[in-house]
């Protein structure tokens, strides 16, 4: 008996001493809950979608829609927390650390993420609505869903505003690099799932065969040079939107390794490609490309630019995004249409959904036609008009990163 | 400010949805989009209805009844809607459906119908009988549109300003206190800064608010237009002292262009035509005209139909099982007294000029024939309800009170006529229930591979000349099954045979709400 309480023991004291490290590293654990939160939202709806592609049914208890509603359960509980104790029974340096709203007291990011999963909670009806108006759809751009990707964003900004509160701010974790790094690591990997968010909410513009026509790079020109360079600015760490499109790129890359290993069958019809495993959404976008670029680009502009000095440097960023982004994606998407990407690596053979037609061009890795621009002249102006889009999203981004790089509470 | 006539917009929306679902036509057939069956499924008695969901792609519901012997037992029923296109093949597996009530043998459950068009719903019923399955014809059509109603506008108006408020407090807070560092407190130039941020976004919000629901509106009026029309028609009468003729031509331009698939014979007959006098809906002909061409119905009209203006109903089923109702009216102008001729049906076609109807008082309510048999009209005892499955049971029998026994009029024991007096109900009934039985033909044609999925019957003509009837036995009595879909004045026309002749008995009944 003895003996065994002996052998416990060093047990115990390793366990204490990790404890005690853990102490020592100052990471608050609602960052933690958030940034849980902000994965749950992003598996759950590429979950979803995947569900959508293979078995179709719906339902309010489908296991995909559960863990989208494990994360609005976790920031509510989280958040919800927070501010009561920050209100009520908060320390000075608390109380420091956080705004007011309404009389109430919490962080900044935990007031965001609070607003996300109203938002959440206010489309769940409207979209039941929506599909007994209008029918039982796949679509992922609607009215409702808009809201719920707004709640669904607001969740992911809310846990990256918070935890550059904390790297702004930098009092806290002056002489703990171990925590400063890890506070890093938080950032670069909410600031992919953010990525991720855009990236699924353009999905039905930026599929492969979509990938040689001007308008998939004017939409994309759109979506991301907006937070790619407000991740840019943002943070004090070197190279944070490369890192954040690699945390994009990994997220999807995993469920897209992972999702095909489960058995599932279609059970709507018309069938027109039987299913045998859960699809996969197709192999993420060479964000990490344009990511380098703006980086780069960042660095040598300085992050601290004056705004009127933004309006110079937007157009360079939207340009370097374009070009970039040109570069990388076009001989990809040939990649992606060739039997070298028909494999578990890169999932090109398991983007198929339940609905569409073994013959049709996306099944017979063909480039869409209608997406093709009609001359070559056609597709420079397109290219142009993508330039100033992308111009435009640079420099919201760049006043969205002079903000989250203020950020202190 | 900005919200209030947001409100206001919201409800106009709503208000115009209302009225909208109200005034459109709510089926392949008439007004009455269930669709019901009674047949064999195997070795069993089955009892189906389907009521198909207003939207596509929707949940349709479906019941099954399947009474048995003594002795024997049902372990399960199973379900599974197959869509025209896609076969059996292309179908995913069926439904076990639940027992709704441990003391009837009844089952339910739901149909994923996801695509426009014509489906077939496989009932199969497994049990000590061995298994078997009936196959009925359901039409996929978007048929209304939904209202918002009040308690969810109210919701959605609360939680919708809770987020604008809450959205321009957080743009306050991260332009003023949310950038001050712990332990400074914040300045006025800060706080006005905020201030400021909340009232730019406010206006931005607002007009992000109108945004949504200027997006809301157009997929309402895209969606409005996928709403089912039956195909335009053009109808006509060319008229001499002595004969005149009704023409319906088909004016829908998918139709014309070949994008919809062609016409079917069912119970052999290319059209079902129906006409009605207006208003009091005292004539009633059931004819079958021929087609001079692939667009054109023609028939010439009983000279003993009386001067007037008449609704005109066209039944038709496609090739690919899709069966609807064409309508339109025409004017039929007086013909010379000497042309008149006094009989009451020729052939097929049948028709009644004569006023005398029943009223159906529970029990019962009889009619005299033009040939002086009776036929009653019996009911449970209890009052028609709107909504409520019923069965439409009548009997024939002569002056005596003893049985008299029909003869398959286009291989059914009767067909029935329903409508509203209104003309927003209008369907065609068998024993068998609502369902064609061309469009049975042709989904078991389509699984052996017969046709394409464009819907063109490739055994050609002699597929077309074969349509068989249901075979059935002499009887004096007959049931249908059906539920009057809403409350008001009903209007019956119930069609036998006898011999040579067709006969058509008038009743009339009120249903309630």
């Amino acid at each position: 008996m003895s003996t065994t309480l002996e052998r416990l023991l060093p047990i115990r004291r390793r366990l204490a001493t990790a404890r005690s490290a853990e102490r020592a590293v100052a990471i608050p654990w609602y960052l933690y809950a958030v940034a849980i939160a902000s994965t749950l939202v992003n598996v759950g709806i590429i979950w979803d979608i995947s569900w959508h592609m293979t078995i179709g049914r719906d339902s309010f208890w489908t296991p995909a829609h559960l863990c989208t509603y494990l994360s609005a359960l976790i920031v509510g509980v989280t958040c919800g927390y927070v501010a009561l104790r920050t209100t009520f029974a908060g320390t000075a340096q608390e109380r420091e650390r956080s705004v007011s709203l309404w009389g109430f007291r919490a962080p900044l990011g935990a007031w965001i993420c609070v607003w996300g999963s109203f938002a959440m909670l206010t489309s769940a009806p409207f979209d039941n609505w929506w599909h007994d108006a209008y029918g039982l759809d796949v679509q992922i751009i609607s009215p409702p869903h808009t809201l719920l990707a707004l709640g669904m964003i607001s969740i992911v900004i809310g846990a990256l505003v918070w935890t550059l509160a904390w790297q702004n701010r930098g009092t806290e974790l002056a002489n703990d690099p171990e925590a400063r790094h890890r506070l890093h690591q938080l950032f670069a990997f909410a600031a992919g799932l953010l990525i991720s968010m855009f990236a699924i909410y353009v999905t039905e513009y930026s599929y492969r065969g979509y990938q040689h026509g001007s308008q998939f790079y004017r939409v994309s020109a759109m979506a991301f040079p907006v937070v790619l360079v407000a991740l840019s600015r943002a943070s004090n760490m070197r190279w944070s939107a490369t890192w954040a499109a690699l945390c994009y790129m990994g997220v999807r890359i995993a469920m897209g390794w992972i999702l095909p290993l489960f058995p599932a069958t279609a059970k709507l019809g018309p069938i027109f490609n039987p299913m045998t495993h859960m699809a996969a959404m197709e192999f993420p976008l060479l964000l990490i490309g344009p990511a380098i670029a703006i980086d780069l680009l960042s660095r040598r502009l300085g992050k601290d630019a004056s705004p009127g000095r933004d309006w110079i440097t937007a157009p360079l960023f939207g340009l370097a995004f374009v070009v970039a982004f040109l570069v990388v994606q076009w001989p990809f998407a040939d990649f992606l249409h060739s039997p070298l990407a028909r494999n578990w690596f890169f999932f090109s053979d398991r983007n198929f959904t339940y609905n569409m037609r073994p013959q049709s061009l996306y099944m017979t890795y063909k480039y869409f036609i209608r997406s093709a621009d009609p001359s070559a002249g056609a597709f420079a102006i397109g290219m142009l008009v993508a330039v100033v889009y992308a111009s435009i999203s640079a420099r919201v981004g760049l006043a969205w990163g002079r903000w989250m790089s203020k950020v202190q509470r | 400010m900005t919200w209030s006539g947001a409100t206001r917009m919201l409800k106009r929306l709503a208000s115009t949805i209302a009225v909208a679902a109200l005034a459109v036509v709510a089926s392949a057939h008439v007004g009455s989009p269930n669709v019901f069956f009674v047949g064999k499924a195997g070795a069993y008695d089955v009892d189906v209805v389907v009521r198909p969901p207003q939207v596509v792609p929707g949940l349709a519901e479906i019941t099954v009844r399947v009474p048995v012997a003594q002795g024997a037992s049902v372990r399960r029923v199973i379900v599974r809607p197959v869509f025209w296109q896609t076969g059996t093949r292309g179908s995913p597996t069926g439904d076990v459906a639940k027992r709704l009530d441990a003391a009837e043998p009844t089952w339910g459950g739901k149909l994923w119908l996801m695509a426009g068009g014509s489906y077939s719903v496989y009932v199969t019923v497994d049990g000590t009988l061995g298994a078997g399955t009936a196959s009925i014809p359901v039409a996929a059509v978007a048929m209304a549109r939904l209202p918002l109603g009040r308690p969810l506008t109210i919701v959605l108006v609360l939680l919708g300003l809770f987020l604008v408020v809450g959205m321009a407090s957080i743009v306050r807070a991260a332009a003023s206190d949310g950038l001050v560092p712990p332990g400074q407190t914040e300045s006025p130039a800060t706080a006005r800064r905020g201030r400021l941020a909340a009232t730019i976004a406010l206006p931005v919000l607002a007009l992000a608010v109108l945004g949504g629901w200027k997006w809301w509106d157009s997929t309402a009026r895209a969606y409005e237009r996928t709403l089912y029309k039956p195909l335009g028609v053009k109808a006509w009468v060319n008229n001499s002292d002595t004969a005149r003729t009704l023409t319906l031509s088909i004016t829908d331009s998918g139709y014309l262009s070949g994008r919809v698939t062609r016409i079917l014979p069912d119970h052999g007959k290319l059209m079902h035509l129906f006409l009605v006098r207006e208003p009091e809906l005292d004539v009633f002909a059931h004819l079958h005209p021929s087609m001079p061409d692939e667009n054109t119905f023609q028939t010439a009209l009983p000279t003993s139909l009386p001067a007037g203006t008449y609704r005109v109903y066209g039944d038709i089923v496609h090739e690919s099982g899709f069966g609807q109702t064409l309508t339109a009216k025409v004017t039929l102008p007086e013909l010379a007294a000497s042309a008149v001729k006094t009989e009451e049906s020729s052939g097929d076609d049948a028709w009644s000029i004569r006023g005398e109807r029943g009223a159906l008082v529970p029990p019962r309510s009889s009619v005299r024939l033009s040939d002086g048999t009776l036929l009653t009209w019996t009911s449970d005892g209890n009052p028609l309800v709107s909504g409520r499955e019923t069965s439409l049971a009548f009997d024939v029998t002569d002056s005596a009170g003893k049985p008299v026994m029909l003869d398959p009029y286009l291989g059914m024991a009767a067909h029935a006529v329903v409508m509203r007096d209104d003309g927003s109900v209008f369907i065609h009934l068998h024993p068998m229930g609502t369902v064609s039985n061309a469009a049975l033909q042709a989904f078991s044609l389509r699984e052996r591979g017969d046709t394409t999925a464009k819907g063109r019957l490739v055994l050609g003509d002699t597929a077309r000349a074969t349509m068989p009837g249901m075979a059935m036995a002499q009887t004096s009595a007959f049931a249908i099954p059906y539920a009057f879909p809403k409350p008001g004045h009903y209007k019956l026309w119930v069609q036998v045979k006898r011999g040579d002749h067709i006969l058509t008995g008038t009743f009339d009944a009120d249903v309630a709400p």
